[in-house]
């Protein structure tokens, strides 16, 4: 399930086990004494044996693939099933995938669902996990795995609707799209047809890449134009599965809705940035943010062009489009289900760890301007839990020293046309300030919020660090002391 | 994040899948290459890069040609397409603001073509410049010579929101002179500045223009290898091309070689600044004997002079001899002057002397006859001078680094040091590198490869010098890396590009780090 703007493809797969509701461990859940209506969070826990069995099981699975290839071309499409196996290998060994028992069993739970209303997916090896990464995706890989962002998961409005993204994979799955996207493509670039345009192309004298340039944009429409048909083909499909189940029909047109702008930042437009780095000692300054740099339009043809191109290319129909045909086809039926939940409760509370959980696996692949600045957006709205306190801190000490040691370009992004105005703001303030602003900002930050985030350990050392770089001997002992004295089992040493 | 070099990324992206085939692939028949590369210059500023591709032949005397365009933050903004000559040649690139300018040298037509674009990307006028054979091969020539430092222009300047103005070195019968072109942006208007000099040998090089006037300073002589020569400022009407003055860069006894102009938006007045030499001392060739300022009005004439001295004022600050010359270091070679937005004057030198050649003399003596030259060029430290808004020296900084050396096999021993220090900076035996002005020139970054050798890094250094919120700090950046070759660019301000190649990947890497 992709939005139109998403850029991963999107295949599909189902659980492999059978699937147990099994509840969850209710300290996850429960309420932290010590912050009031907050949450307790803590990273969830990796499950090293977990990872190893789905890696072999990817293995396995790519073994029974390979022998069952039915093409004049086997040693192609089984490179290209090799490729695909390790690079979801990959994401599994790099923990990408939530393998913590309380969530695997929540998914598990809510695939069980839709499973047992189909039997057709009774017998399948499937692997459906929720990914650490917060981009609003979902994507099933063909052979059998199918992987759920966090980052969608936190912004969808109920258990219905991730019920007919579920459906949606399950359906590209079922209907074998992503093979069928390989079988066409190897068939193409290795027919008669195809080779013998290369080797006329690869003698001309003259106009050689241009005639490159019009086979290769062929190729890419034809392969667009059919991701659009199967994405009609699994919306399709993703109905009658989603009807077998006591989920509401409905929320398959209300998700697509969603889907539709989902492309925006949850917390978006609220002046984040002004905001939280505006201090009465140390007011926010525009310069930080201000840069003229030089940019092209495009003519009105190239506009037009470059709609025509995009348009073709597309993977995905319009939402709007999409939503139609939902409807359409809900007209016809006649069961009309009106379950939204299974446990609300436990549906919100997942909701919230999971956006802590994209922020944290931001911070372990090191894309910490993102990470910061989705703390802030955060902070912004509202949500002062001491973890993102704690990681906005870290991330301010660790961009404060990468700036020092001219590696802030491995951990933080330029400013870019693809990002939005205020995620681009935040990073032309990176681009700006000077490291000793830096110092100054990341203290007076964690000196505003000193009071809310001082029950975490990142945070506290954080603040130390930022008395160290903005030369204020006196209170990094004051505040080292604190640390000493509250924390336990201390993670750092002063 | 890192950049990967910027090429057709769609058309790059399919065929790389296609390649992973045996048989023939897009990637295998696809031939794009990369002519060359250069920064996209306002008012000193990087704001960003072109790299220019042949994308395709289209028939014998023809080639298509891709010009992209990525900005300050490597992010591509533009694909410009056309078909043209196989011979032509990119040469540079400047914005105005409003505009942007391509300057094409095609060698068939012997031209110099000034393809102006608008920010929508299209193309908005030509301007065609046509070199006979003469001018062509002293163009040429002259190009090889002058110092190629990668925030500063050869041929071509922004006049903001204006037009373009181009000093190009020509040659008309036996005179080896210059011409000067505007080339407007908004509308189609151009003019030229030819100065007619009969039998004198003349450069220009452009200093800078205010809302009314451009200022060149001019260097002639009366023969090609008279060692006298005369250095005049020479100011033309932006409008019209007309010349407004022409003076000799004397002031009583103190001769001026302005290096820099500072003009302030509104204000009919501007600063020259520049080293001097004392009355009677050749410009360039000689000694120099300290910094000299004028405040100028828009006819040419000095309102206000300042001189700073090295034997008075510089010795207040460092040792210096009644020669000028500052203890270990030498003389100084000053390589760029700025003044910024709030009125200071900085200086950035560096040091040079000449010494005897150790394996030059023993070379001779082995030899036993004179092959090689007995003298050399030691270059050594770096120097930041500050003035305050009142011209008065209020720093001077000396700037530890390794010392290198530069000679001329014979010709060492035959010119001035100060002449050797000249033909150095031509072959860019210095360590300095570039100077970046920041946002309104309210700050500046000036840097400078040195030598580590520590118990704790081994390996070429990339040094800076910056001025940011009035004050001045320095920062390095260790350049061992696992790449075949490292290159530092200029970048935005405040920061600097690596440029890293990987020979057996064949891949070359881009990153943008923040100076300190």
């Amino acid at each position: 399930m992709k939005t139109n703007k998403s850029r991963v493809s999107a295949i599909l797969a189902a659980p492999r086990n059978a699937m147990r509701l099994v509840l969850f461990a209710a300290t996850l859940f429960l309420a932290s004494p010590g912050y009031g209506q907050q949450l307790s969070y803590h990273p969830f826990k990796k499950n090293i044996v977990k990872e190893k069995e789905i890696a072999a099981a990817i293995t396995a699975r790519l073994q029974q693939d390979v022998l069952n290839i039915r093409s004049n071309y086997k040693k192609e499409v089984a490179a290209i099933y090799k490729e695909r196996a390790d690079a979801i290998k990959e994401r599994v060994e790099a923990s990408e995938l939530i393998t913590d028992s309380a969530v695997t069993n929540y998914l598990d739970g809510l695939a069980k669902q839709i499973i047992s209303g189909n039997s057709t997916l009774a017998h399948h090896n499937l692997r459906i996990y929720f990914s650490r990464t917060p981009w609003p995706n979902a994507s099933s890989m063909g052979e059998g795995t199918i992987v759920f962002n966090v980052g969608l998961f936190s912004r969808l409005d109920n258990e219905a609707q991730v019920a007919f993204i579920l459906c949606h994979e399950l359906a590209h799955y079922l209907l074998n799209h992503g093979n069928n996207s390989i079988a066409r493509y190897v068939e193409t670039v290795n027919s008669t047809t195809f080779q013998t345009q290369l080797k006329e192309i690869s003698k001309a004298e003259f106009s050689a890449n241009k005639q490159l340039e019009q086979l290769a944009l062929k190729i890419g429409f034809n392969s667009r134009r059919h991701s659009r048909a199967f994405e009609k083909e699994a919306d399709s499909m993703a109905l009658v599965l989603l009807k077998n189940t006591n989920y509401d029909l409905r929320e398959a047109s209300s998700c697509l809705a969603l889907l539709d702008s989902i492309d925006k930042d949850k917390h978006a437009g609220k002046q984040a940035l002004e905001n939280q780095f505006n201090f009465a000692e140390y007011p926010f300054k525009k310069r930080w943010i201000e840069n003229k740099t030089l940019s092209f339009t495009d003519n009105e043809k190239e506009k037009k062009e470059a709609k025509a191109l995009a348009d073709s290319l597309k993977t995905h129909p319009d939402c709007q489009l999409r939503i139609a045909y939902v409807e359409k086809e809900l007209l016809q039926g006649k069961k009309n289900n009106t379950r939204k939940f299974q446990d609300q409760k436990k549906f919100e509370t997942l909701q919230k760890l999971f956006e802590y959980e994209g922020l944290e696996y931001l911070f372990e692949t090191d894309k910490i301007s993102r990470c910061l600045f989705t703390c802030l957006q955060m902070l912004n709205a509202g949500d002062t839990h001491p973890y993102v306190l704690g990681l906005a801190g870290k991330c301010l000490t660790k961009i404060y020293t990468a700036q020092q040691q001219h590696s802030l370009s491995k951990i933080v992004s330029l400013p870019s046309p693809d990002f939005d105005e205020e995620y681009n703001n935040f990073l032309k303030l990176l681009q700006n300030v000077r490291l000793t602003e830096l110092a100054s900002i990341a203290y007076h930050f964690l000196q505003t919020h000193s009071t809310a985030g001082k029950s975490s350990e990142d945070f506290v050392a954080a603040l130390i660090a930022s008395k160290e770089n903005a030369g204020k001997p006196e209170e990094k002992k004051e505040w080292i002391n604190y640390y000493n004295s509250n924390f336990s089992n201390p993670k750092y040493k002063f | 994040m890192r950049k990967p070099l910027l090429l057709l990324t769609y058309f790059i992206l399919l065929s790389s899948l296609i390649s992973a085939q045996e048989k023939l692939s897009i990637d295998k028949v696809h031939k794009v290459s990369l002519r060359n590369s250069g920064t996209i210059i306002e008012n000193e500023q990087i704001k960003g890069y072109y790299f220019f591709f042949q994308s395709d032949k289209i028939d014998r005397k023809t080639n298509e040609y891709t010009l992209q365009v990525v900005d300050e933050n490597l992010n591509k903004i533009k694909d410009i397409k056309f078909n043209d000559s196989k011979e032509i040649v990119l040469m540079e690139s400047s914005y105005n603001g409003t505009s942007i300018v391509f300057v094409f040298y095609d060698d068939d037509q012997n031209s110099l073509d000034y393809r102006l674009y608008n920010l929508d990307g299209k193309q908005s006028f030509t301007y065609s410049k046509i070199l006979d054979k003469k001018s062509e091969r002293y163009f040429k020539q002259v190009r090889l010579q002058q110092d190629d430092e990668e925030t500063e222009n050869q041929n071509v300047y922004d006049i903001p929101n204006k037009g373009f103005v181009s000093v190009t070195a020509i040659r008309e019968d036996k005179n080896y002179t210059y011409d000067v072109n505007f080339y407007a942006s908004g509308k189609r208007k151009t003019w030229t500045y030819n100065p007619l000099e009969n039998g004198k040998f003349t450069g220009a090089e452009y200093l800078g223009a205010n809302d009314s006037i451009v200022v060149l300073e001019v260097l002639s002589r009366e023969k090609l290898m008279s060692k006298e020569s005369e250095s005049t400022l020479v100011g033309l009407n932006i409008e019209n091309g007309k010349k407004v003055f022409e003076i000799r860069t004397q002031d009583g006894s103190h001769g001026l070689y302005p290096m820099n102009i500072s003009t302030t938006k509104g204000s009919s007045e501007f600063l020259i600044i520049g080293p001097y030499y004392a009355a009677g001392e050749r410009v360039l060739q000689d000694r120099t004997e300290g910094l000299g300022i004028w405040l100028m009005n828009n006819k040419g004439k000095i309102v206000k002079s300042k001189y700073m001295s090295w034997a008075k004022d510089l010795a207040k600050y460092v040792k210096v001899d009644d020669k000028g010359r500052v203890e270990d270091m030498g003389w100084i070679y000053f390589h760029k002057l700025m003044q910024t937005e709030d009125g200071k004057i900085f200086a950035v030198g560096e040091g040079y002397k000449k010494v005897a050649d150790g394996v030059g003399i023993a070379m001779n003596v082995l030899t036993r006859s004179y092959t090689s030259g007995v003298t050399k060029l030691k270059i050594t430290d770096l120097m930041m001078l500050e003035l305050s808004k009142n011209f008065e020296l209020t720093s001077a900084k000396i700037y530890s680094k390794n010392s290198n050396s530069f000679s001329l096999s014979t010709g060492s021993d035959f010119v001035t040091p100060h002449t050797l220090a000249l033909v150095a900076k031509t072959y860019g035996a210095f360590d300095y590198t570039f100077t970046q002005m920041g946002q309104d020139k309210s700050s500046f970054v000036s840097g400078y490869v040195d030598y580590e050798k520590s118990k704790n890094y081994k390996g070429s250094t990339f040094n800076t010098i910056s001025y940011y919120d009035g004050k001045i700090t320095n920062d390095k950046i260790n350049l061992k890396t696992e790449a075949t070759s490292i290159r530092i660019m200029p970048a935005k301000p405040g920061s600097v590009l690596l440029i890293e190649y990987f020979k057996k990947a064949k891949r070359l890497d881009m990153r943008m780090e923040k100076i300190n």
